[in-house]
Order: C-alpha cells, then structure tokens, then sequence
C-alpha cells in the first residue's frame, strides 16, 4: 500500500483538503468530450434567427447515433445595469434549454415563452436542462469590436477571463419541471450524472464563437475576420457558482463517497505501480510543464488563491528544475518515489500532481469513469440498539463529537432559503432571522446532540423505538446508519463553524464538473471556467486529437489585421 | 390537472412538510412516499393538503397505538418509520389509518431495498396489498381510511385478486392541491431584508 496518499476519510474529508481539487480526466466535462470523441457526435445550427443587435433564438443539434438533443438559445438586449450573476436575477443576456429531439412548431411557441421566464416558467417533460448566461462584458465587447476591424483580440485579456458567456444557473434533474434524470436511462447522456448540464455548457461555448463571428461580419463588413481557431478553442464557457452547492453535497453522501473513493482508489493505484512505461513518464514530465504553464496564466484576485497559485508555481517550477527528482522517475516505483520526495508541497500542489498521474493513464480511469454514478434511494434497517448506533458514531464521527465542537464558534452560522427565487444563504445565528427555518446542513452539532441524547437511554433500546420517542432525530440516526458504508460521504469539518469556507466545497464539486481557473469573488462565490481547451465540433469532426487538460493559452500578437 | 416531474414532487412536498414544521426526516420520508405514489399513479394529494391544514395549527405527535377511530395513524408521515418497526420487532401492526396508500408506498419502497414480504389486509382479513421483491401488488389504487392489519410474511402469498403496481410516466397533480402545497412551501422559506440579500453569493 502506498500511505503517501492519504485515503484516510479524517485527512481527505476536511475543507482545506476539499478545496484545493482540480479538475481530472474523471471529471464529468472530460468524460463528455471522450465520448463525444470517441463516438463522433455530429452538431448542427439547425437554425439561427439572430439578427444584426444579437436578439433572436437559435437551435443547434447534436446527434449522439441514438439520440438528437437540440440547445434552443433565447438571445435577448438587456442593460448593464440589469446583468446580474445572482440567483435573484430575472434578466439575462442569454436563457436557453437542452431538449430531447428536435422541438415541434408548438413546442418551440411554449418554450420562446418560457425559457425566458427560467424558474417562473411552465416546463416541458422534454426539456432536459434550464440555464441562462451574461456576456463578459469585457471580453466580449473587445473580441466582438477587434474581430470586426479585422483584428483578434489581445492576448491578455483572453489569457485573463477566457470565456465569453458565463452561465449563472444550469438547472437539470427534474427542476422546475423538466426531465427528470434517470441512473437506468438507456442514454448516457440522461443517466451520467451532470452529463445533461455539462453538454448544455459545451454546446454554448460553440454558440459563443458561432455568435461573436455572426456579430462580428454584422458590424464590421467585409473588414472583419473570424475568431482565430485556436483562440476559439481555448475559450470556454464560464460560470458563477453561489452556496447552492453547498446543501447538494450534503444532500447526496452516497454519490459524493463514489466520485472520491473512486479518485483515491485509482491514484493509489497508479501510484503503487512498480514499472511504468518510458512513454508514460515523459508524459507526465511533459505535464509537469503544462500544468506550471497552466498556473502561470490563472490570475485570481483573492488573495488567499492568489498565495496557493503562487506557491504552486514555485514548487511547480522547482520540481521541473530537480533533476534528482526527476531521476526518480525512471526507477521502480517512479511515482511512489517521487511523491515520497517531495511529499511536503502544498495541497494545491499534490492535487495538480494527482490530475498529471491520472492523466498519464487513460485507460484505467477512463474504466472508472462510467462508475461515477449511483442509486440513492436508500432505506435503513433500524434493527439496532442503541449500543450499535453509538460505536458507530465513535467510528465514524468522533470529528464531530470532540469536545471542542461544543464551543460557541461551531454554531456560528445557519444555512437557509430565502424566499427570494429560494437563494440559499448563510445566516449567523443571534443576528439573522430565519434559524428556525434552517436547513439541516449542521451534521456536526445534530451528531453532538444525539450522541448526548444517547446517554439518557438504555443500551439496549432499539432504534426504531427511540424515534418514536423522538422523531426530530431521524434523520440524522438515519444518516449516520446509512453512511457507516460510505466512508467519504460526510465532510468531516462543522459547516456552520465560523472559519468554515463555502468556497471549498463549491471548488469540492466544481471539480468533479471539470471547472479550471477557479476565481473566488468572497467565501460565499466564484467564477470558474468549464471546456477551455475543449476541441470544437469542427475539430472532433476532423478527429483532431486534442489534449486540453491545464489548458494554455499559446502566445500570439493581436496588433496585426488579419485578411478574412 | 398540473404537470410535475418526480423532483418537483419530492422537493415541494418536503417544503411543504417543512412549512408547518415537521421534522426535516419525516418530511424527506414524506417526500420519497409521494414519489413513489406518482411514479404508481396512485392519488395522495388531497389527503396531504388536509394534512397541511389541519396541523398547521396543530403540532403532530407520532403515534402507534391507534386502535379507535379518532386517533387515526397518519400514514403520509410515519409509515415508514411504523415498518421500520415491524421489521425491528417482528411484529404485526393493526390499527386505524389515515391516507394507507402510504402503507401501500412504504412497504413497496422496503421492499425494493431489502426484498422483505409485507401484506396488508383489511378489517374484514381481505388482503389488499402485498410486496414481494421489487413488486408490489394491490386490490385497487384506492383507498378509504379505515382499519388495516399489516404483516411481514415468511412466504409469497398467492392471490390472483391483486394487480401488480406499475410505473407510469407522467405524474400529475391536482391544480388545487399543488398550489396549496406550493404555498405552504413557502412558509419554510426566510423573508428578505436587505442584510439578507448581502448573504447569499454574489456578495
């Protein structure tokens, strides 16, 4: 066994650990583009009503060989007073729907008017996402200004923000009314978690070049120019991500320990592998490059991203430069050996190193990749003593019954919905209203408050019988119960303490989405990027292989017009 | 009739329960057994609205001992819990019951999950419903509150009087009931104010 990476739920399951994540090959974005890839979907702009202003509605196709979905776009004028990435927003640039097959005359009627109108909108069953987009302001209106005089736009500001279109919501699953998703779907695309929400983001980083070249020929005539293929490549789509994802790792312990236990169970692996080919060990020195390149040009203005990145780098760069280091690579057990010296880089650093490993053997997680999903509909045999339940909470949850959880500062803050379009928020207790109406994200202190319960009763008092008595400890009797099996299904750290960060558990799953360039706003958001690099369908028509993990952007000078 | 999908289903009938302050575990039961039911086409939306209302003013206090008319077990919240119990001691339950298609919910959702044989009889001893692996069959989809005997069995029971429950795939609900469910709902949500907004992203 290689105890280099720590599997141990206590050291992987804290927030620190959580959120320094990145994306890797068995990251849902990547998994799309492979099968996209490898099964060669063909897309289509089936229609394009957009006029000259940008205002209209398009379809684009895709056919998978067994399904056609098609994204319908609803392009709408709106000022910039009115663009607003939060939830509560109720004007966007850009609203738009994934559906299965091709929408009749009717149904495009019902959707043109409800697609705009997102969560108050009347949904159809065939409707597999729901999602809208702002423009990047900056970005697009230089791109959109440059292209049409006849020049790309400047390198850094597409190496700085590097999308387009950021998406502010992409609903899935049943939201509001749409398809509800299905793990025994005969498609993948409806039965892969997040697969619907990933194609919708990948399909509006095509529109977004398709429409910045439409726009572009609109106001600059004859003297504008196409966007550069490998400019169009590199942008992707972006994405502003809030605290609802924070009560949907929670909600989902299951599915949370599959996606980790099955990240862990193949880095070690990988790492315990005692021969490793020569063509795999200069992929991953290859690699090593890419990703202190990668880092390079992710610019963050927060300053605690902005000291890991940096860290990052240095370590990054000094790794690169060890050529003792780099020896250990071409003896046995090269990757044990070589995170056995430098085992003491930063987390940011050691999980930059996990994505190249994972990377470097594309077989083995590509094997993984289609067991990321799970069934959660999960009953519990309540056939226990109370005894049972409590060596089981001495097991598996003594972070959360130790002593110092009982101070004051672990119940700091409270989570809830707002009646506001139901925006999650972040309460502190004694000073926001609304603790009443909490949501139950506080495992740690429901945990410390059974346990105590426990006490007052006898050992051999059945389970089942206690929740009689008390019913308001059910669901947290039941979680305990259910996730003895699934050792990474809870954070091990209180989510209402008052050092908790949000923001690490949005980067936990945008992660597992893919998200590069994570860009934190506060503790509560962030801007990330999804499908920068992704090839573009013209390019996997072509069966252009594109290696797009850590993308980068290649340097070019935007000062020379180019002829169209 | 309104259009739902299953999430819908579930998530508004948890905000719902959770609008007149149930406990977060019976309300996400709750949830899972309408689920179930719309997944069956079998109707429950009345029978939780009347719930809705009624302790709204009221506080619930679960309760098994239910062996007189007015003090009806209220299947919608507790049933899983009640066959939790059964199984827990072996035992059978009888009593009077409100909306017992939830009985017909719950013990086609244990079933599924750990294969145990349940059947439910009428005051008169006539089976009505029995599960058997994933399969749950009934005598009709309609029920009427009144005395049940529910009872893990051994064996498959035969009975040729019983239809076998199958999915549909699109689940509506009454337009009354779902904007009475929507609307207690929002009772779990927090008002406004303007240092509240300040506590969501974006800030």
């Amino acid at each position: 066994m290689n105890h280099l990476i720590s599997d141990l739920p206590n050291d992987l399951m804290k927030l620190d650990n959580l959120g320094s994540f990145h994306s890797t090959r068995l990251s849902f974005s990547r998994q799309l583009i492979n099968e996209i890839f490898k099964k060669q979907w063909v897309f289509n702009i089936l229609d394009w009503k957009i006029n000259n202003k940008g205002k209209g509605s398009s379809i684009i196709t895709v056919n998978t060989h067994e399904n056609i979905y098609s994204l319908i776009v609803f392009a709408h004028l709106i000022t910039d007073e009115d663009r607003s990435d939060r939830v509560i927003a109720d004007k966007w640039d850009l609203t738009f729907t994934l559906f299965k097959g091709v929408p009749s005359k009717k149904e495009l009627i019902h959707l043109k008017k409800n697609v705009p109108l997102q969560e108050k909108g009347q949904h159809l069953n065939k409707q597999i996402t729901l999602s809208r987009a702002n423009k990047s302001m900056r970005l697009y209106k230089h791109t959109l200004n440059n292209l049409a005089k006849g020049k790309q736009p400047d390198f850094n500001l597409i190496r700085d923000i590097g999308y387009l279109l950021r998406t502010t919501a992409v609903y899935g699953n049943g939201k509001f009314g749409i398809h509800d998703f299905d793990i025994k779907d005969n498609c993948k695309v409806l039965r892969n978690p997040f697969w619907a929400e990933m194609l919708t983001v990948y399909m509006l980083k095509y529109f977004s070049i398709e429409l910045i070249n439409f726009l572009a020929k609109a106001k600059g005539g004859t003297t504008s120019i196409k966007l550069d293929e490998k400019i169009s490549q590199f942008i992707g789509t972006g994405n502003a991500t809030g605290l609802g994802m924070a009560p949907y790792i929670i909600n989902h312990p299951k599915l949370i320990h599959t996606w980790i236990d099955n990240k862990y169970k193949l880095l070690k692996k990988i790492s315990s592998k005692k021969v490793v080919s020569q063509n795999r060990i200069k992929f991953i020195i290859a690699s090593l490059k890419k990703a202190y390149l990668h880092i390079c040009q992710w610019k963050v203005e927060d300053t605690v991203q902005k000291r890991k990145i940096l860290k990052s780098r240095k370590e990054l760069s000094s790794i690169i430069n060890n050529k003792k280091v780099l020896s250990l690579l071409k003896n046995e057990f090269p990757l044990k050996n070589f995170l056995s010296y430098i085992k003491d880089v930063s987390q940011e650093t050691k999980e930059i190193l996990y994505s190249i490993f994972i990377e470097a053997f594309p077989i083995m997680s590509d094997n993984i990749s289609n067991k990321m999903s799970c069934d959660e509909n999960e009953l519990v045999n309540f056939n226990h003593t109370i005894s049972k339940l409590k060596k089981i909470i001495l097991k598996n949850y003594l972070w959360a019954i130790n002593k110092n959880n009982k101070y004051k500062n672990n119940d700091h803050y409270f989570w809830y919905v707002s009646e506001t379009k139901e925006e999650p928020r972040l309460g502190v207790k004694n000073l926001d209203n609304g603790y009443d109406k909490r949501l139950p994200l506080d495992i740690c202190l429901q945990v410390n408050k059974l346990y105590f319960l426990l006490n007052k009763y006898s050992k051999k008092l059945k389970i089942s019988d206690l929740i009689l008595i008390n019913p308001e400890m059910k669901y947290i009797i039941k979680r305990i119960l259910i996730n003895e099996k699934y050792k990474y299904s809870e954070i091990h750290e209180s989510l209402t303490h008052k050092k908790m960060k949000p923001i690490d558990i949005l980067r936990f799953k945008l992660s597992f989405f893919g998200a590069t360039k994570f860009d934190p706003k506060s503790d509560l958001w962030t801007r990330i990027t999804l499908f920068q690099g992704a090839p573009l369908p013209y390019q996997i028509i072509k069966k252009q292989k594109i290696e797009w993990f850590f993308p980068i952007l290649e340097n070019y000078d935007s000062s020379i017009s180019q002829p169209n | 009739m309104t259009r739902v999908s299953l999430n819908q289903i579930n998530s508004e009938i948890v905000k719902a329960i959770r609008g007149i302050n149930l406990e977060w575990g019976l309300a996400y039961e709750t949830g899972k057994m309408c689920v179930f039911l719309s997944q069956h086409n079998i109707k429950y939306s009345r029978e939780i609205c009347y719930l809705l209302n009624k302790y709204n003013k009221i506080n619930y206090i679960p309760n098994l001992i239910c062996k007189e008319k007015e003090n009806l077990f209220i299947a919608p919240f507790f049933s899983l819990s009640l066959i939790e119990n059964i199984i827990s001691k072996k035992c059978q339950w009888e009593g009077y019951v409100f909306a017992p298609q939830f009985l017909i919910a719950a013990i086609g959702m244990f079933a599924k999950e750990f294969n145990i044989k349940f059947s439910i009889k009428n005051k008169k001893n006539i089976l009505i419903a029995k599960s058997n692996k994933s399969k749950v069959c009934v005598l009709k989809r309609n029920l009427n509150s009144d005395y049940y005997f529910i009872s893990q069995e051994k064996l498959c029971i035969q009975s040729n009087n019983l239809s076998l429950l199958k999915k549909v795939n699109e689940y509506k609900i009454d337009d009354n009931d779902w904007s009475t469910i929507l609307s207690f709902g929002k009772n779990s949500f927090v008002k406004d104010s303007i240092s509240s907004k300040e506590k969501g992203a974006g800030y």
